[in-house]
């Protein structure tokens, strides 16, 4: 059951990475969903008739209009898939999140985190919010931007998404199967102004969708408050869960070296990648019948004869069956590699391969 | 040439006697008259917008109104009524009023919202061709289908009854912002 466990958080790594890998491909991440704050929608009828069998010059109406409002709406999604699997006494343990203006305007977000709303679990000590900001997946300290609530809030652009990271300790004194909660919430500049810095949806005070501001919309028109607001479906605010663990498996996909068809390492058709993978174990017990399995996106096409698990050439095919576990599956364009048990704090086994771009 | 006329009668009228005066008179009368007569505005057409917000009454039933479009953000359902009045003072021939009306840009019709009393309703996709709703088709794909109200682009209401002086009708239609 703990196998299985780590086994599904380790697929979720993968998944994480593959979902940045294919915005290096060119996967919009991104798309209009209103039209922009501040456009004139504008009408005028006409009509032609005739008078006793002549046919008059035809006549327009007046000509209505009305400008688009800013119609304030964010939303923030836990990027974990689920619990994030930690050991007991972890440090500097990762929460993803995504903060995405739904909206129709560019708008200043303040991002909160709490650290004390988990109902019977613990409170996770928070460190550091950290900003997406160097275009790597995941949190790279020294890379991605430090943030302090209140201080260089970012600004959205319509549609846009952030990628937020929370830093956190684990309290001492943890077992297997303890949860700690963060909560996120997001918050539009304009009803921090609007309400002399409202930024709890829990307060009596707490804008009702629909509210409107006169002139504090993006371009100085109208803001309109939308629905992600309403208190009983709180689309700004969620929580992402930490989760204790005997023993943590993770991974750390990187792309050590790449080589294009000129001798260069610039991504074009042709260019081999090589990656690496390297497979971890922290906690004290042992993490049980581990399998890799790392599906390439269609874009690349893995080099036979490649795969090296923990320094030794692995064949490709899946012969003897039952016994030979690892190798590549054409079919499915997926690398699985099998490393049975992996004891808590066991030096890492470094997986590498080689995949071309089509 | 009517307006020039009117003001040599008007410097006259005012330096001239009570006679001139009475030609003044008439002479205006006669001007209004054909001015009237002259109108291309026989058929006056008022636009006019509103939102159409649901609301939760009393009974806890969820109810729809129009109300001033004052404040509108994607998503909104507005609401266009085109009122048509005949100003003139001949009828307007039975079946020749057709009032045309765009589907405004960064909005889509919203299907069966169409109306007009003693009208009939066709729509375009192209602002070209009319025709009713079983009949509109477009090419996707390079596979031709019916149209559905998302593809509409622009309305047409052709009024059936003749317009007497001073009757009036409207036609509206409802879109949502996108």
């Amino acid at each position: 059951m703990i196998a299985r466990t780590q086994f599904n958080f380790m697929r979720q790594q993968i998944g994480i990475f593959m979902l940045a890998c294919g915005g290096l491909f060119g996967a919009s991440s991104s798309h209009a969903i209103g039209t922009d704050a501040g456009v004139n929608i504008s009408n005028t009828a006409t009509a032609t008739f005739s008078v006793n069998g002549a046919t008059q010059t035809p006549v327009n109406s007046n000509t209505v209009q009305t400008i688009v409002d800013e119609l304030l709406d964010v939303v923030v999604v836990d990027a974990n898939s689920g619990p994030v699997a930690v050991g007991a006494g972890a440090t500097g343990a990762i929460l993803q999140f995504t903060v995405t203006n739904n909206g129709n305007g560019n708008e200043v977000y303040r991002i909160i985190a709490e650290d004390d709303v988990n109902e019977g679990g613990f409170d996770p000590l928070l460190n550091q919010l950290y900003i997406e900001s160097n275009g790597l997946p995941g949190l790279q300290i020294g890379g991605d931007t430090p943030y302090v609530p209140g201080s260089g809030d970012p600004l959205l652009a319509e549609d846009s998404i952030l990628t937020v990271y929370v830093q956190s300790d684990l309290p001492p004194g943890l077992v297997q199967g303890d949860n700690g909660d963060i909560q996120i919430r997001a918050i539009a500049q304009t009803i921090l102004d609007a309400t002399g810095g409202l930024d709890n949806p829990d307060d009596p005070l707490w804008p009702v969708p629909g509210t409107s501001y006169a002139t504090l919309g993006d371009g100085g028109g109208t803001a309109v408050v939308g629905t992600s607001a309403d208190i009983n479906a709180l689309l700004l605010r969620t929580q992402g869960r930490y989760q204790v663990s005997e023993a943590v498996l993770s991974i750390d996909k990187t792309a050590v070296s790449i080589v294009d068809p000129f001798g260069g390492n610039t991504i074009v058709p042709g260019s081999v990648i090589t990656y690496e993978l390297a497979l971890r174990v922290v906690g004290s017990g042992v993490a049980q019948s581990v399998q890799v399995s790392d599906v390439l996106p269609a874009e690349l096409a893995y080099q036979p004869d490649t795969l090296i698990v923990a320094g030794v050439a692995e064949d490709d095919d899946f012969a003897p069956a039952g016994v030979d576990n690892s190798g590549f599956d054409e079919a499915s364009n997926t690398l699985l590699i099998e490393t049975g048990d992996v004891a808590g704090g066991a030096a890492d086994i470094v997986i590498s391969f080689d995949a071309a771009i089509r | 040439m009517t307006h020039l006329n009117m003001d040599k009668v008007v410097r006259c009228g005012l330096n001239q006697s009570r006679r001139a005066v009475r030609m003044l008179t008439v002479t205006f009368a006669v001007f209004l008259a054909s001015a009237a007569g002259f109108a291309h505005a026989q058929v006056q057409l008022d636009n006019t917008i509103k939102k159409v917000e649901t609301f939760v009454n009393a009974e806890g039933d969820v109810e729809r109104r129009l109300v001033d479009a004052n404040s509108v953000v994607p998503g909104d359902e507005l609401q266009y009524t085109v009122r048509f009045t005949n100003n003139g003072s001949q009828s307007v021939d039975a079946g020749s009023i057709v009032i045309t009306d765009v589907v405004p840009a960064h909005t889509e019709y919203l299907d069966g919202t169409a109306f007009g009393a003693g009208t009939q309703i066709w729509y375009s996709v192209d602002g070209e061709m009319y025709a009713p709703p079983n009949k509109l088709t477009v090419v996707n794909d390079g596979v031709e289908m019916l149209a559905s109200a998302k593809d509409y682009r622009s309305i047409r209401w052709t009024f059936a009854p003749a317009l007497d002086p001073g009757d009036s009708g409207y036609v509206s239609f409802n879109v949502r912002l996108k």
